[in-house]
């Protein structure tokens, strides 16, 4: 379709009625000094700048626990899938979010497709918002996946000095906004549109050290620098910054089976490659026992396998990994947390003799 | 949208015991319209409901699709359960999942099959698909070892391996208890390699057992020379979905499940951590 309308928007309650008439609408609401995604409904305030909320979207699509489907015993079993035909809308979602739902959709995807995951995921109506400021840990224009968003959006909206710009992307985000007769946008919104996300990218200091298409060579170049020791080594191993990564997708199946042992249910439920048991067999056979190899498979699975594998990187630049890391140890001379990607690039990058001698402070702990 | 987490019923009509902790079972859809189609090295998700899933092997000939097999060692949670299961129990089976052997390039082709320990499982379907087509392959050699004499499994069909024109086996174990007669070699399986009589500059080498036994296969291969190309391993990782979602089973960038479970050799040695190459 053509038409990318751009429309001009008073106010975001008339959108927000708009929406949430046929959808199930979660949006980034204010909650304890943060923000998270929440359902929201008609007296809500969702946050339209760069909301780099305490989790991603992602349980949204694919959630913490889903069950896969219900079974019963008797003359063998008899299965039952649950029904998701519920219409879901993400509002306010930032520019780096909805290019993680793109990588979740390639794994989801492919030739083998997750249903659960594409039911929500096709039901979805995404009303994007554009970032007219950046939070500190973020960098994504290292990336160039925000703080503009380009496409891939069914609406997108930009805070303007009065007002919102409201660009329609897709069939799905005209029907929405089809009944609320919006005034076009004029040239003069267009433009301030432009300094406005302008003035974002320029504001974003924080940088990836090493250009994008370089990350495959560089890191496979790099997978046996020392510098991956201190790091590992101060690594807790908790998880956290799968948790709160936006492509980050590896789950558990498990079963339940109710008292009466005639009923249960099969669920997935997310898991972390940083935890210990994760690649663990029969026998407590473990594939990846040691926690430096836990967290080099993190880092270049993020930077440059999981782009091998799909085409998209798995970092997005959000920054949520640099915030929920619990460990924040002074190195360098700076403040920083461990699982900061561009840190971690940064400490590749200097020679090796640079980690002579140097104490590992935990040894070798799994 | 067809689900591909639903479990077919299928119902064990036969149980085989290998070793004293390993069984082979014969499965067979309730539904039997669809067969089984698969390239020996392929495995199904085997479920017992409730108690959970796991990757098996496929270990019968693909020739034969309205029943199938797996060996399995009842060694964990799930396969102990499997164990407390008799002819007639119900469980449910889906797949088949990974890439197989490559069974079209070796056609005409010598193979030798190097195996460990359970590790000949999934390399059973092959022996037996070459026995039934015997002309479609060159000769074929066989070198398993294992632990102990009571560790090898197959043991009821080595008579007719042995009776296939071309097709030789041999075996070697690391001990040999007292008391216990033992007529062929004592030792790692590698020294099996001195009997081979095939010419390698044109052979394949499939093989599946510990990573350990592997990489010291691999490299007596290539000194023998063998075409590292041509050189197959079968790897084993902890899988819970089978269809590259739920991550568990990455070696790198490559799924065991969809990228493997066989890799050849270059293929291998292109992963990070060294898997079948690090010999100090």
């Amino acid at each position: 379709m053509k038409s990318k309308s751009a429309l001009r928007l008073e106010n975001l309650d008339i959108l927000i009625e708009a929406v949430l008439q046929k959808h199930l609408t979660y949006g980034p609401l204010a909650k304890d000094g943060e923000y998270a995604w929440q359902k929201i409904d008609p007296k809500s305030n969702p946050y339209m700048g760069c909301a780099v909320t305490m989790l991603p979207a992602k349980h949204i699509l694919q959630p913490v626990w889903q069950d896969i489907y219900s079974f019963k015993f008797g003359n063998g079993f008899q299965i039952k899938e649950p029904e998701l035909a519920e219409k879901i809308a993400l509002f306010g979602i930032s520019p780096c979010d909805v290019n993680s739902i793109l990588a979740l959709d390639r794994v989801f995807g492919g030739r083998l497709i997750d249903p659960y995951y594409w039911k929500r995921r096709e039901n979805t109506l995404i009303v994007a918002a554009n970032c007219t400021e950046v939070a500190g840990e973020s960098f994504c224009t290292s990336w160039d996946t925000g703080p503009e968003l380009y496409s891939n959006y069914d609406l997108l909206i930009t805070e303007l000095s009065d007002g919102y710009l409201l660009e329609v992307g897709s069939p799905k985000g005209e029907d929405v906004v089809a009944v609320l007769n919006l005034p076009k946008a004029t040239q003069d919104h267009l433009n301030e549109k432009a300094v406005r996300l302008n003035a974002a990218r320029a504001a974003t200091k924080k940088k990836l050290p090493v250009a994008p298409d370089d990350l495959h060579r560089f890191l496979k170049e790099r997978f046996n620098h020392p510098a991956w020791v201190p790091n590992s080594d101060a690594c807790f191993s908790c998880g956290n910054c799968t948790i709160a990564c936006p492509t980050c997708y590896c789950f558990d199946i498990r079963d339940e089976v109710m008292p009466s042992r005639s009923i249960g249910v099969r669920r997935s439920e997310w898991d972390s490659c940083q935890l210990l048991e994760f690649a663990e067999v029969g026998f407590h056979a473990n594939f990846r026992r040691l926690r430096i190899d836990r967290f080099k498979h993190r880092t270049i699975h993020k930077l440059s396998w999981m782009k091998q594998q799909y085409g998209l990187t798995g970092c997005v630049g959000c920054g949520r990994c640099v915030r929920w890391c619990p460990s924040w140890p002074e190195r360098r001379g700076r403040i920083t947390s461990l699982a900061d990607p561009v840190e971690i690039v940064t400490d590749l990058m200097e020679p090796s003799e640079r980690y002579e001698g140097i104490e590992r402070p935990g040894g070798v702990i799994a | 949208m067809k689900n591909p987490y639903i479990v077919e019923p299928a119902v064990i009509t036969g149980i085989r015991q290998e070793t004293a902790e390993t069984k082979t079972y014969t499965l067979e859809f309730i539904e039997q319209k669809r067969g089984l189609e698969f390239i020996p090295g392929q495995f199904n998700m085997i479920s017992l409901l409730g108690i959970g899933e796991g990757p098996f092997s496929i270990t019968s000939s693909p020739l034969q699709r309205n029943k199938f097999e797996h060996t399995i060692r009842l060694v964990g949670s799930l396969t102990k359960a499997l164990d407390r299961l008799s002819i007639g129990s119900t469980v449910g089976v889906r797949g088949p999942y990974g890439n197989g052997w490559p069974v079209d390039s070796v056609k005409n082709k010598d193979i030798v099959i190097v195996a460990g320990g359970v590790g000949l499982a999934p390399l059973r379907g092959l022996i037996n698909l070459v026995a039934e087509q015997r002309d479609d392959f060159g000769e074929i050699e066989i070198m398993y070892g294992s632990r102990k004499p009571d560790n090898l499994i197959f043991t009821s069909e080595y008579g007719n391996w042995r009776a296939v024109p071309n097709m030789r086996l041999f075996l070697t174990v690391d001990e040999v208890p007292k008391g216990i007669e033992w007529p062929y070699e004592q030792g790692v399986v590698t020294n099996l390699l001195g009997f081979s009589r095939i010419d390698p500059s044109n052979a394949f080498a499939f093989m599946c057992g510990p990573e350990i036994m592997m990489r010291f296969i691999a490299r007596s291969l290539i000194i023998r020379g063998f075409a590292e190309k041509n050189i197959f391993a079968s790897l084993e990782r902890r899988m819970e979905c089978g269809m590259a979602k739920c991550g568990r089973c990455m070696i790198g960038p490559k799924y065991v499940c969809i990228d493997g479970p066989v890799f050849s050799y270059p293929e291998v040695k292109a992963l990070p951590h060294n898997l079948l190459t690090a010999i100090s």
